[in-house]
Protein backbone atom coordinates (compact mmCIF):
# COMPACT_ATOMS: atom_id res chain seq x y z
CA UNK A 1 0.00 0.00 0.00
CA UNK A 2 1.70 3.55 -0.78
CA UNK A 3 0.99 6.44 0.74
CA UNK A 4 2.08 8.84 -1.08
CA UNK A 5 -0.63 11.29 -2.89
CA UNK A 6 -2.21 9.73 -5.59
CA UNK A 7 -2.71 11.87 -9.04
CA UNK A 8 -6.41 13.74 -9.29
CA UNK A 9 -7.42 13.13 -12.28
CA UNK A 10 -7.07 16.74 -14.48
CA UNK A 11 -11.50 17.92 -14.79
CA UNK A 12 -11.34 19.35 -18.26
CA UNK A 13 -14.51 20.08 -20.67
CA UNK A 14 -17.88 21.21 -20.26
CA UNK A 15 -18.73 21.34 -16.60
CA UNK A 16 -22.22 21.31 -15.05
CA UNK A 17 -22.01 22.51 -11.43
CA UNK A 18 -25.39 23.43 -9.39
CA UNK A 19 -27.03 26.90 -9.99
CA UNK A 20 -26.04 29.62 -7.57
CA UNK A 21 -29.19 30.02 -6.10
CA UNK A 22 -29.39 25.84 -5.35
CA UNK A 23 -25.40 25.76 -4.43
CA UNK A 24 -25.71 25.51 -1.31
CA UNK A 25 -24.97 22.15 0.40
CA UNK A 26 -25.84 20.79 3.91
CA UNK A 27 -22.62 18.94 3.57
CA UNK A 28 -18.83 19.36 3.09
CA UNK A 29 -18.71 18.08 -0.57
CA UNK A 30 -19.89 19.59 -3.70
CA UNK A 31 -20.59 17.83 -7.30
CA UNK A 32 -19.50 18.94 -10.95
CA UNK A 33 -20.58 16.76 -14.07
CA UNK A 34 -17.79 16.53 -16.37
CA UNK A 35 -20.08 15.91 -19.79
CA UNK A 36 -17.81 15.45 -22.28
CA UNK A 37 -17.31 12.45 -20.15
CA UNK A 38 -21.32 11.41 -19.55
CA UNK A 39 -22.94 8.59 -21.38
CA UNK A 40 -26.25 9.41 -20.02
CA UNK A 41 -26.71 5.72 -17.41
CA UNK A 42 -28.01 8.18 -15.69
CA UNK A 43 -27.44 5.98 -12.53
CA UNK A 44 -26.24 9.56 -10.38
CA UNK A 45 -30.12 10.59 -10.95
CA UNK A 46 -31.61 7.02 -9.75
CA UNK A 47 -29.29 7.66 -6.35
CA UNK A 48 -29.80 11.57 -6.19
CA UNK A 49 -32.70 12.87 -7.89
CA UNK A 50 -32.45 16.04 -5.95
CA UNK A 51 -28.82 16.68 -7.34
CA UNK A 52 -28.65 15.25 -10.89
CA UNK A 53 -31.25 15.25 -13.73
CA UNK A 54 -30.65 14.35 -17.29
CA UNK A 55 -30.96 16.89 -19.92
CA UNK A 56 -32.84 17.01 -23.50
CA UNK A 57 -29.51 15.54 -24.87
CA UNK A 58 -29.22 12.31 -22.02
CA UNK A 59 -26.67 14.15 -20.63
CA UNK A 60 -26.12 14.77 -16.49
CA UNK A 61 -26.53 18.01 -15.02
CA UNK A 62 -25.92 19.59 -11.28
CA UNK A 63 -29.37 20.85 -10.42
CA UNK A 64 -29.03 21.54 -6.91
CA UNK A 65 -26.26 20.81 -3.51
CA UNK A 66 -29.20 19.89 -1.56
CA UNK A 67 -28.31 16.37 -0.83
CA UNK A 68 -26.49 14.73 2.02
CA UNK A 69 -22.66 13.75 1.06
CA UNK A 70 -23.25 10.05 1.70
CA UNK A 71 -25.48 10.15 -1.47
CA UNK A 72 -23.56 12.77 -3.49
CA UNK A 73 -20.63 10.09 -3.19
CA UNK A 74 -22.44 7.28 -3.68
CA UNK A 75 -24.25 8.61 -7.33
CA UNK A 76 -20.19 9.65 -8.00
CA UNK A 77 -19.12 6.36 -7.30
CA UNK A 78 -21.86 5.01 -9.61
CA UNK A 79 -21.28 6.50 -12.75
CA UNK A 80 -19.70 4.11 -14.93
CA UNK A 81 -17.05 7.02 -16.64
CA UNK A 82 -16.60 8.63 -13.85
CA UNK A 83 -17.70 12.01 -15.02
CA UNK A 84 -18.76 13.28 -11.59
CA UNK A 85 -16.61 15.00 -9.33
CA UNK A 86 -16.82 15.32 -5.39
CA UNK A 87 -15.20 17.90 -3.81
CA UNK A 88 -14.41 19.16 -0.63
CA UNK A 89 -16.43 22.56 -0.20
CA UNK A 90 -13.54 23.85 1.93
CA UNK A 91 -10.85 22.68 0.11
CA UNK A 92 -11.59 22.26 -3.02
CA UNK A 93 -9.73 18.78 -2.77
CA UNK A 94 -10.98 16.42 -4.95
CA UNK A 95 -12.20 13.11 -3.08
CA UNK A 96 -13.74 11.49 -6.11
CA UNK A 97 -12.24 10.11 -8.45
CA UNK A 98 -9.20 9.06 -6.85
CA UNK B 1 -38.67 2.34 -5.94
CA UNK B 2 -35.73 4.32 -4.10
CA UNK B 3 -32.19 2.47 -4.99
CA UNK B 4 -31.45 1.01 -1.73
CA UNK B 5 -28.56 -1.50 -0.28
CA UNK B 6 -29.01 -5.00 -0.80
CA UNK B 7 -27.02 -8.10 0.72
CA UNK B 8 -27.42 -11.21 -1.27
CA UNK B 9 -25.62 -14.42 -1.54
CA UNK B 10 -24.20 -15.67 -4.25
CA UNK B 11 -26.14 -18.87 -5.18
CA UNK B 12 -25.17 -20.36 -8.77
CA UNK B 13 -22.20 -19.26 -11.34
CA UNK B 14 -22.42 -20.55 -14.85
CA UNK B 15 -20.15 -20.02 -17.16
CA UNK B 16 -21.80 -19.28 -20.65
CA UNK B 17 -20.51 -18.79 -23.97
CA UNK B 18 -17.15 -19.15 -23.45
CA UNK B 19 -16.14 -15.93 -21.50
CA UNK B 20 -19.74 -15.08 -20.17
CA UNK B 21 -21.22 -15.91 -16.44
CA UNK B 22 -24.47 -16.73 -15.63
CA UNK B 23 -24.83 -15.37 -12.11
CA UNK B 24 -27.99 -15.86 -9.33
CA UNK B 25 -27.56 -14.29 -6.62
CA UNK B 26 -30.05 -15.08 -3.29
CA UNK B 27 -30.86 -11.83 -1.52
CA UNK B 28 -31.60 -11.93 2.45
CA UNK B 29 -31.47 -7.87 3.35
CA UNK B 30 -33.91 -7.63 2.30
CA UNK B 31 -34.94 -10.61 1.26
CA UNK B 32 -37.39 -9.27 -1.86
CA UNK B 33 -36.89 -7.16 -4.84
CA UNK B 34 -39.05 -4.63 -6.29
CA UNK B 35 -37.79 -3.69 -9.82
CA UNK B 36 -38.89 -3.08 -13.84
CA UNK B 37 -37.51 -4.98 -16.54
CA UNK B 38 -34.04 -3.31 -18.16
CA UNK B 39 -33.25 -1.90 -14.88
CA UNK B 40 -29.65 -2.28 -13.52
CA UNK B 41 -28.02 -2.80 -9.72
CA UNK B 42 -24.82 -1.09 -9.41
CA UNK B 43 -22.21 -4.11 -7.42
CA UNK B 44 -19.72 -3.13 -4.70
CA UNK B 45 -16.69 -5.16 -5.15
CA UNK B 46 -13.96 -5.46 -2.49
CA UNK B 47 -11.11 -3.70 -4.18
CA UNK B 48 -12.91 -0.27 -5.17
CA UNK B 49 -15.68 2.38 -4.00
CA UNK B 50 -16.14 2.29 -7.68
CA UNK B 51 -19.91 0.58 -8.37
CA UNK B 52 -20.19 -1.51 -11.01
CA UNK B 53 -23.54 -1.63 -13.38
CA UNK B 54 -25.51 -5.12 -14.34
CA UNK B 55 -28.39 -5.72 -15.71
CA UNK B 56 -30.74 -7.86 -14.56
CA UNK B 57 -31.80 -10.85 -16.49
CA UNK B 58 -34.29 -12.18 -14.81
CA UNK B 59 -37.91 -10.83 -14.92
CA UNK B 60 -39.35 -9.20 -11.90
CA UNK B 61 -41.60 -11.98 -10.94
CA UNK B 62 -38.78 -13.56 -9.50
CA UNK B 63 -38.20 -11.22 -6.59
CA UNK B 64 -36.59 -13.34 -4.53
CA UNK B 65 -33.13 -13.50 -6.10
CA UNK B 66 -31.64 -11.49 -9.67
CA UNK B 67 -30.05 -12.99 -12.44
CA UNK B 68 -26.86 -11.05 -13.99
CA UNK B 69 -25.26 -12.11 -17.50
CA UNK B 70 -21.75 -10.44 -17.07
CA UNK B 71 -19.12 -10.61 -19.57
CA UNK B 72 -15.46 -11.60 -18.09
CA UNK B 73 -13.29 -9.12 -18.99
CA UNK B 74 -9.51 -9.75 -18.43
CA UNK B 75 -8.53 -7.80 -15.40
CA UNK B 76 -11.55 -6.54 -15.01
CA UNK B 77 -12.09 -5.59 -11.44
CA UNK B 78 -15.87 -6.43 -10.79
CA UNK B 79 -15.84 -9.30 -13.37
CA UNK B 80 -12.97 -10.55 -11.91
CA UNK B 81 -14.06 -10.13 -8.41
CA UNK B 82 -17.64 -12.77 -9.40
CA UNK B 83 -15.17 -15.05 -10.75
CA UNK B 84 -13.13 -15.12 -7.97
CA UNK B 85 -15.91 -16.15 -5.08
CA UNK B 86 -17.44 -19.20 -4.94
CA UNK B 87 -21.18 -19.90 -4.00
CA UNK B 88 -22.05 -18.94 -0.38
CA UNK B 89 -20.37 -15.09 -0.56
CA UNK B 90 -21.94 -12.33 0.26
CA UNK B 91 -22.11 -9.55 -2.18
CA UNK B 92 -23.64 -6.47 -1.41
CA UNK B 93 -25.51 -4.14 -4.28
CA UNK B 94 -27.60 -0.48 -4.87
CA UNK B 95 -30.92 -0.97 -6.85
CA UNK B 96 -33.02 -0.84 -8.71
CA UNK B 97 -31.36 1.30 -10.88
CA UNK B 98 -31.84 3.04 -14.89
CA UNK B 99 -34.72 4.16 -16.62
CA UNK B 100 -34.23 1.65 -19.74
CA UNK B 101 -37.64 0.48 -19.00
CA UNK B 102 -41.12 -0.02 -20.72
CA UNK B 103 -43.00 2.63 -19.77
CA UNK B 104 -46.54 2.28 -19.02
CA UNK B 105 -47.74 4.45 -22.23
CA UNK B 106 -46.07 1.59 -24.28
CA UNK B 107 -47.24 -1.30 -21.91
CA UNK B 108 -50.93 -0.17 -21.98
CA UNK B 109 -50.44 -0.15 -25.69
CA UNK B 110 -50.26 -3.51 -27.82
CA UNK B 111 -47.52 -1.70 -30.25
CA UNK B 112 -44.98 -4.22 -31.52
CA UNK B 113 -41.79 -4.35 -29.34
CA UNK B 114 -38.22 -4.80 -31.16
CA UNK B 115 -35.22 -5.63 -28.64
CA UNK B 116 -31.68 -5.48 -30.32
CA UNK B 117 -28.61 -5.85 -28.50
CA UNK B 118 -24.74 -7.08 -28.81
CA UNK B 119 -23.26 -9.48 -26.37
CA UNK B 120 -24.02 -8.99 -23.37
CA UNK B 121 -26.35 -5.98 -24.06
CA UNK B 122 -28.96 -9.32 -24.21
CA UNK B 123 -29.64 -9.11 -20.72
CA UNK B 124 -31.91 -6.24 -20.13
CA UNK B 125 -33.38 -7.61 -23.12
CA UNK B 126 -34.19 -10.58 -21.83
CA UNK B 127 -35.27 -9.54 -18.46
CA UNK B 128 -38.16 -7.46 -20.55
CA UNK B 129 -38.86 -10.38 -22.84
CA UNK B 130 -39.61 -13.05 -20.32
CA UNK B 131 -41.60 -10.16 -18.54
CA UNK B 132 -43.96 -9.43 -21.11
CA UNK B 133 -44.03 -13.12 -22.48
CA UNK B 134 -44.46 -15.23 -19.23
CA UNK B 135 -45.63 -12.21 -16.94
CA UNK B 136 -47.87 -10.10 -18.54
CA UNK B 137 -49.29 -12.79 -21.61
CA UNK B 138 -48.68 -9.58 -24.10
CA UNK B 139 -49.75 -10.94 -27.51
CA UNK B 140 -48.28 -7.93 -29.26
CA UNK B 141 -45.83 -9.36 -31.35
CA UNK B 142 -42.01 -9.06 -29.82
CA UNK B 143 -38.68 -9.51 -31.68
CA UNK B 144 -35.23 -9.63 -30.38
CA UNK B 145 -32.41 -9.36 -32.43
CA UNK B 146 -28.86 -10.86 -30.82
CA UNK B 147 -25.36 -10.05 -32.37
CA UNK B 148 -22.50 -11.94 -31.19
CA UNK B 149 -19.28 -12.69 -32.59
CA UNK B 150 -18.60 -16.47 -33.26
CA UNK B 151 -21.56 -19.14 -33.24
CA UNK B 152 -19.46 -20.94 -30.08
CA UNK B 153 -20.21 -17.81 -28.24
CA UNK B 154 -24.08 -18.39 -28.27
CA UNK B 155 -25.83 -19.59 -25.22
CA UNK B 156 -29.67 -19.77 -23.97
CA UNK B 157 -30.45 -20.88 -27.81
CA UNK B 158 -32.51 -23.64 -26.54
CA UNK B 159 -34.40 -21.22 -24.36
CA UNK B 160 -34.88 -19.00 -27.20
CA UNK B 161 -36.56 -21.74 -28.95
CA UNK B 162 -38.79 -22.38 -26.46
CA UNK B 163 -40.44 -18.92 -26.06
CA UNK B 164 -41.41 -18.69 -29.62
CA UNK B 165 -42.48 -22.00 -29.72
CA UNK B 166 -44.59 -21.40 -26.39
CA UNK B 167 -44.88 -18.07 -27.32
CA UNK B 168 -45.91 -17.65 -31.34
CA UNK B 169 -45.43 -13.88 -31.04
CA UNK B 170 -42.05 -13.99 -29.85
CA UNK B 171 -39.83 -14.10 -32.71
CA UNK B 172 -35.87 -13.94 -32.72
CA UNK B 173 -32.92 -13.18 -34.67
CA UNK B 174 -29.52 -14.14 -34.35
CA UNK B 175 -26.22 -12.44 -36.13
CA UNK B 176 -23.00 -13.45 -36.08
CA UNK B 177 -20.54 -10.90 -37.47
CA UNK B 178 -17.61 -13.78 -37.98
CA UNK B 179 -20.42 -16.37 -39.01
CA UNK B 180 -19.38 -19.76 -40.13
CA UNK B 181 -20.01 -21.05 -43.53
CA UNK B 182 -22.76 -23.04 -42.08
CA UNK B 183 -24.39 -20.25 -40.52
CA UNK B 184 -28.01 -20.17 -41.77
CA UNK B 185 -29.11 -16.89 -40.44
CA UNK B 186 -27.95 -13.05 -40.28
CA UNK B 187 -24.60 -12.39 -40.88
CA UNK B 188 -22.51 -8.97 -40.22
CA UNK B 189 -23.18 -6.23 -37.63
CA UNK B 190 -27.00 -6.38 -36.39
CA UNK B 191 -27.94 -3.42 -38.14
CA UNK B 192 -26.92 -5.73 -41.53
CA UNK B 193 -29.62 -8.01 -40.27
CA UNK B 194 -31.96 -5.04 -39.46
CA UNK B 195 -31.39 -3.71 -42.71
CA UNK B 196 -32.78 -6.74 -44.53
CA UNK B 197 -35.89 -7.24 -42.45
CA UNK B 198 -39.15 -5.49 -41.96
CA UNK B 199 -39.12 -2.48 -39.44
CA UNK B 200 -42.65 -1.90 -38.31
CA UNK B 201 -43.72 1.70 -37.96
CA UNK B 202 -45.66 1.58 -35.02
CA UNK B 203 -43.08 -0.60 -32.73
CA UNK B 204 -41.01 1.01 -29.96
CA UNK B 205 -37.61 -0.09 -29.87
CA UNK B 206 -34.86 -0.90 -27.19
CA UNK B 207 -31.38 -0.52 -27.92
CA UNK B 208 -28.55 -2.14 -25.04
CA UNK B 209 -25.34 -2.26 -26.18
CA UNK B 210 -21.81 -0.37 -26.89
CA UNK B 211 -22.31 3.31 -27.39
CA UNK B 212 -20.91 2.67 -31.28
CA UNK B 213 -23.37 0.21 -31.65
CA UNK B 214 -26.30 2.14 -30.36
CA UNK B 215 -25.49 5.15 -32.82
CA UNK B 216 -25.64 2.76 -35.83
CA UNK B 217 -28.57 1.08 -35.42
CA UNK B 218 -29.89 4.41 -34.35
CA UNK B 219 -28.70 5.79 -37.71
CA UNK B 220 -30.15 2.64 -39.48
CA UNK B 221 -33.75 3.34 -38.12
CA UNK B 222 -33.42 6.17 -38.88
CA UNK B 223 -32.92 5.64 -42.62
CA UNK B 224 -35.84 3.09 -42.25
CA UNK B 225 -37.87 6.01 -41.28
CA UNK B 226 -38.57 4.87 -37.30
CA UNK B 227 -39.62 7.77 -34.94
CA UNK B 228 -36.93 8.55 -32.85
CA UNK B 229 -39.48 9.07 -30.06
CA UNK B 230 -39.99 5.26 -30.30
CA UNK B 231 -36.43 4.28 -29.89
CA UNK B 232 -34.99 3.41 -26.59
CA UNK B 233 -31.60 2.45 -25.21
CA UNK B 234 -28.97 1.87 -23.04
CA UNK B 235 -25.19 2.58 -23.19
CA UNK B 236 -22.80 -0.09 -21.92
CA UNK B 237 -19.57 1.91 -21.04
Amino acid sequence: MSDTAQPVPPVTGDISVAPADKATSPGKYRVKVVRSKCIGAASCVAIAPKVFALDDKNLAHVISEDELDDIKLLAAQSCPTAAIVVEEIATGKQVWPV
Amino acid sequence: MPVQLHKAKLSEKTIVGGKFMFIKLELFEPNKIVFEAGQYILLNTPSTPQKRQYSIVSAPRLDHAIELLVEIIPNGVASGYLNSINPGTEVDFYAPAGEFTIKPEVESSQDPLVLIGTGSGVAPLRSMALDQLRTKETKRPIWLYWGMRHADELFWLQELEELHDNFPNFMYHLVLSQAPDEWTMCRGRVTDCLSVHTMPENAHYYICGNPHMIEDVMKTLAVRGIDPNKVHHEKFS
